[in-house]
C-alpha cells in the first residue's frame, strides 16, 4: 500500500517537472509585440476614447498593454496573434489615416461587432472581464456613432449635381468598355439589374438607400426555404445610392455609390466562408481594395452573421 | 468534491447556454410579403427605382412592366442585423397605375390594394396626388 503510494508520488514528482521544464522552454519562443507610434489617433470625446481603450486597445492600437499573464507561453502566443492581425484589421492609432467617411464606417461597423457579441474577443474578455462593455457605456457608444450619421438636407445642391452629372451621355458606354475585374478575380456581373429585389434597405449611417437583387438561384432558394446555407451558384449584388430628399420629406435615390457581389460556391471560396466577394465603386465600377486580401474585410465584417450563412440581408418571402 | 462537480457542471451548462445567443439564422422576412393574389405584378418585372418617405416612415420599390407601373409599399423598422439600417417590415400598399401608353402621362387606371390584397377605396384627390407621385419616380441610375 505505502509503496504503491510513494510510486505514484514520484511519477506526478517527473511528469511535473517535464511540464515545468516545457513551460520554461515555451517562454524561449516570444515574438516581439512592440508598441510604436500613434500619432495619427482616433480624435473623440474622452468618455468614448475611455470604452475603446479599456476594451478593444490591447488588439486595435499601437499601444497595448500587456497585463504579467499575458506574457506567459503558451497565452502569450495568442495574445500576440491576435494583436497583430487585430491592428492589422483596425487601428485607432493610426485612425486619422483613413479618410474621414472610412473613419465613420469602421466605427459603425466596430459598434455592430460589439451588439453583436463579436468583439472584443471572447477568448480575450474570459481573462479581461474589465473589456466587457456594460449596457450603459454600449448606449454612450451608440449615441456618438448616431451622432455622426450622414445628415440629409432637403434638396442638397451637391448632391444632385453628382446624379445629374452621372445621367450625361458618356463618351464610351459600358457596353463597349472591358468589363472591371476584383483582386481576386471576380468579373463585374453587369445583368444583375434585370435580377429579382430581394430587399431594400435605409442606411441612414452613411447616408444611402440600397437595394439587393438575387440571381434565379437566390430567387428559388428563398421559395423553398434553402437559404442557411445558400445553393451553390446563388448570387446577390447590392446596389448603393446617394439619398436625395425633397422638402415633403420624399427620398429618391440620387448618384450611384457602388454595387457589391457575394457569389455562392462552397468549394472555389473555401477560402472567405464560402463566398467570393466583390465591390465595384463609383459610375466608373473601380474595384475595391489593393491585393486580393481585400476580402479578409469584408469577412471580418460578415462574421457576426455566421450562423445565417454570413448573410446580412433578410429576403422577403416571395 | 461533490459540490466541486456541481458546481463546475452549473458553469458548462451556462457557458453553452449563452454560446451563440448572438447568431441570427436565415431568417426570411414573412411580414413583407407580397398576398399571393398580388404577386404577379413583381415576379418577372423591371425594377425601377426605390423611395422612402422620412415622415411616414415608409420605405418602396417600383416596378414597370406589362404596361403596368407597380409601386409596393412598407413600413420601415430597424434592422436586427445592423445598427445603422432600416428595412422593410411590414407591407402596407401595392399601387398599381396601367398606362396604355407606357411612358406617357396618361394614366387609364389607378388601383390600391392593401396588405390582404383587398382592393383599397380612395376618394379622388388622393388618387391624384398618388398618380402624380408614382409617374414623377423616375428611373435609379446604373452605370
Ligand atoms: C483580443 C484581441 C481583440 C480585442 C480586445 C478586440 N478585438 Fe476586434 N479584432 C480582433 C481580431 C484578431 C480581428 C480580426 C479577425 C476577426 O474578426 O476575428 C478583429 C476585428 C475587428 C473588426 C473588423 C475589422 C475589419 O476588418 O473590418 C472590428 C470592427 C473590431 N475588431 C472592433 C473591435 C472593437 C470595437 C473592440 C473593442 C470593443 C475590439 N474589436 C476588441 C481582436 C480583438
Amino acid at each position: 500500500m505505502n509503496q504503491t503510494k510513494n510510486r505514484s508520488r514520484t511519477y506526478l514528482l517527473r511528469i511535473s517537472s517535464v511540464l515545468a521544464v516545457l513551460l520554461i522552454a515555451m517562454q524561449l519562443y516570444h515574438p516581439a509585440i512592440n508598441n510604436s507610434k500613434a500619432d495619427a489617433e482616433i480624435q473623440a470625446p474622452p468618455e468614448i476614447k475611455a470604452i475603446l481603450k479599456n476594451a478593444c486597445y490591447d488588439c486595435h492600437s499601437n499601444t497595448t498593454d500587456l497585463r504579467w499573464y499575458d506574457q506567459i507561453a503558451p497565452v502569450y502566443w495568442q495574445v500576440a496573434a491576435h494583436v497583430q492581425t487585430g491592428r492589422k484589421a483596425l487601428n485607432f492609432s493610426q485612425w486619422q489615416n483613413m479618410p474621414s467617411a472610412d473613419q465613420k464606417a469602421k466605427l459603425w461597423e466596430s459598434v455592430n461587432q460589439i451588439i453583436a457579441g463579436a468583439m472584443p474577443l471572447k477568448s480575450y474578455t474570459i481573462i479581461h472581464r474589465q473589456a466587457v462593455l456594460t449596457p450603459a457605456e454600449l448606449t454612450v457608444l451608440k449615441a456618438y456613432v448616431s451622432s455622426l450619421a450622414a445628415k440629409s438636407k432637403p434638396g442638397d445642391t451637391s448632391k444632385l449635381k453628382v446624379a445629374d452629372n452621372q445621367l450625361k451621355p458618356k463618351k464610351k458606354d459600358l457596353a463597349q468598355k472591358k468589363l472591371p475585374v476584383e483582386m481576386n478575380g471576380i468579373a463585374y456581373l453587369p445583368d444583375y439589374k434585370n435580377w429579382q429585389v430581394i430587399s431594400t434597405t435605409d442606411r441612414f449611417d452613411n447616408g444611402t438607400m440600397r437595394v439587393i437583387f438575387g440571381n434565379d438561384i437566390a430567387v428559388k432558394a428563398v421559395k423553398e426555404n434553402r437559404t442557411n446555407p445558400w445553393p451553390d451558384g446563388t448570387i446577390f449584388a447590392k446596389v448603393a445610392w446617394d439619398q436625395l430628399e425633397d422638402a415633403k420629406g420624399n427620398i429618391t435615390p440620387g448618384a450611384f455609390k457602388q454595387v457589391e457581389y457575394m457569389i455562392k460556391d462552397h468549394q472555389k471560396y473555401a477560402s472567405t466562408n464560402g463566398w467570393g466577394f466583390a465591390r465595384f465603386k463609383t459610375e466608373n465600377l473601380i474595384p475595391y481594395g489593393k491585393t486580393a486580401l481585400f476580402a479578409a474585410e469584408c469577412i471580418n465584417c460578415h462574421r457576426p452573421m455566421k450562423d445565417a450563412d454570413f448573410v446580412f440581408t433578410q429576403p422577403i418571402r416571395n | 468534491m461533490k459540490r466541486f462537480i456541481i458546481s463546475v457542471a452549473t458553469c458548462v451548462l451556462a457557458l453553452n447556454a449563452c454560446r451563440d445567443n448572438t447568431g441570427k439564422t436565415g431568417f426570411i422576412n414573412e411580414r413583407a410579403a407580397l398576398p399571393e393574389s398580388l404577386k404577379s405584378l413583381t415576379v418577372n418585372q423591371k425594377f425601377t427605382t426605390s423611395a422612402m418617405n422620412k415622415t411616414a416612415g415608409t420605405m418602396s420599390v417600383l416596378y414597370a412592366g406589362k404596361g403596368n407601373l407597380t409601386l409596393v409599399t412598407w413600413k420601415k423598422k430597424g434592422d436586427e442585423n445592423w445598427f445603422g439600417a432600416n428595412v422593410p417590415d411590414s407591407l402596407l400598399t401595392v399601387e398599381v397605375l396601367h398606362s396604355p401608353y407606357p411612358g406617357s402621362a396618361h394614366v387609364e387606371l389607378y388601383n390600391c390594394f392593401d396588405h390582404n390584397g383587398q382592393l383599397m377605396k380612395q376618394d379622388s384627390l388622393a388618387e391624384i396626388t398618388r398618380i402624380g407621385y408614382i409617374s414623377s419616380l423616375k428611373p435609379s441610375i446604373f452605370p
